[in-house]
């Protein structure tokens, strides 16, 4: 059927057909090609938004050169999941006034989301949403990064974000007495 | 990187200056001291004012952060007996005394105590009026 159909014109009919896509793709800094909503990449990330806007998506996999295939999965895996969930009122007021609104607390799929991360994961989903533009994926990861530190005296940040300590005992001593309204009397 | 905090005003506490992504995975690397300071800020706007404070002792690059959090939260309830700090009062009144004046403020978490004598409502009025003027 397709015998007549000149090179040139049947590159055209894909081309057409890839700007129908409700899909984009995504190429990690290590090459791996990930398929996300069209719809919910432009919603959640505001440089997809503005590429898909100015025609710079490739459709071989539009380069992030800064994103690893882990975290880049990770942020698919966050917008299908976000295409698949019924917006609640909390989440669609806070994105629309995102500079002033309060925190909104994360949804319980997004609680289980970033709970399932290893520690290395979540930073670089940090950076990426970070990257990205993801203003509702940094709160969420941010938030549960502050969730990591509640609770625990500062040694026990130091251990579970592997902090060094690179004060002297002189310093630490003198911020101890400059700070004792904020300690216990020991 | 960088897009988000960048493009935003700059009266926006959430701001992130470009980050130098790690090239490759460290072993035991400090992945949160890493992050710039806007996000830090973020993260440190949730737990406890006495919590945050007391992060100045983990190493000099927290130093003084703990004076420019957006968002202070100083409501007590019953299982902080334990962990605040004693005199609760005069801990807010340093607290909002050796903040970085030119930090924003964006919010103030307060309720009524628990605690029997923790603080009165004249106390969390000049807190609000002080939180106010910050």
């Amino acid at each position: 059927m397709e015998v007549d159909k000149g090179k040139g014109e049947a590159e055209e009919t894909r081309k057409v057909a890839e700007a129908d896509r409700d899909t984009v793709t995504l190429k990690s800094s290590d090459g791996k090609l990930f398929e996300v909503s069209k719809e919910a990449a432009a919603r959640l990330s505001t440089v997809l938004a503005g590429m898909i806007a100015g025609g710079s998506i490739d459709d071989n996999g539009t380069d992030l050169k800064q994103i690893g295939s882990e975290a880049l999965e990770n942020v698919v895996d966050y917008c299908n999941k976000h295409a698949n969930s019924i917006p609640s009122a909390a989440l669609i007021s806070s994105s629309i006034s995102f500079n002033t609104a309060p925190f909104k607390e994360p949804e319980e799929w997004e609680r289980k989301f970033v709970d399932r991360l290893s520690h290395d994961a979540l930073f670089d989903l940090v950076e990426a949403a970070n990257f990205l533009g993801m203003e509702r994926l940094l709160d969420v990861t941010c938030h549960k990064i502050s969730e990591m530190m509640k609770g625990k005296s500062p040694d026990q940040i130091r251990e579970v974000f592997n902090i060094k300590n690179d004060y002297t005992k002189e310093e630490l001593e003198e911020i101890r007495q400059e700070l004792a309204w904020a300690f216990y009397d020991d | 990187m960088g897009h988000l905090f960048d493009a935003m005003p700059p009266k926006v506490t959430k701001r992130w200056v470009p980050v130098t992504r790690r090239s490759k995975r460290v072993p035991d690397a400090d992945h949160l001291s890493a992050l710039p300071d806007a996000p830090l800020l973020y993260i440190m706007s949730f737990p406890k004012a006495w919590e945050v404070v007391r992060t100045c002792v983990l190493s000099r690059r927290w130093r003084h952060l703990w004076k420019s959090v957006p968002c202070i939260d100083i409501r007590l309830r019953t299982g902080d007996y334990i962990d605040m700090p004693q005199g609760f009062t005069d801990f807010v009144h340093h607290l909002f005394c050796r903040r970085d004046a030119s930090a924003k403020l964006d919010t103030l978490h307060l309720r009524s105590s628990d605690l029997g004598c923790a603080h009165n409502e004249g106390d969390a009025r000049l807190w609000i009026h002080k939180a106010d003027l910050a």
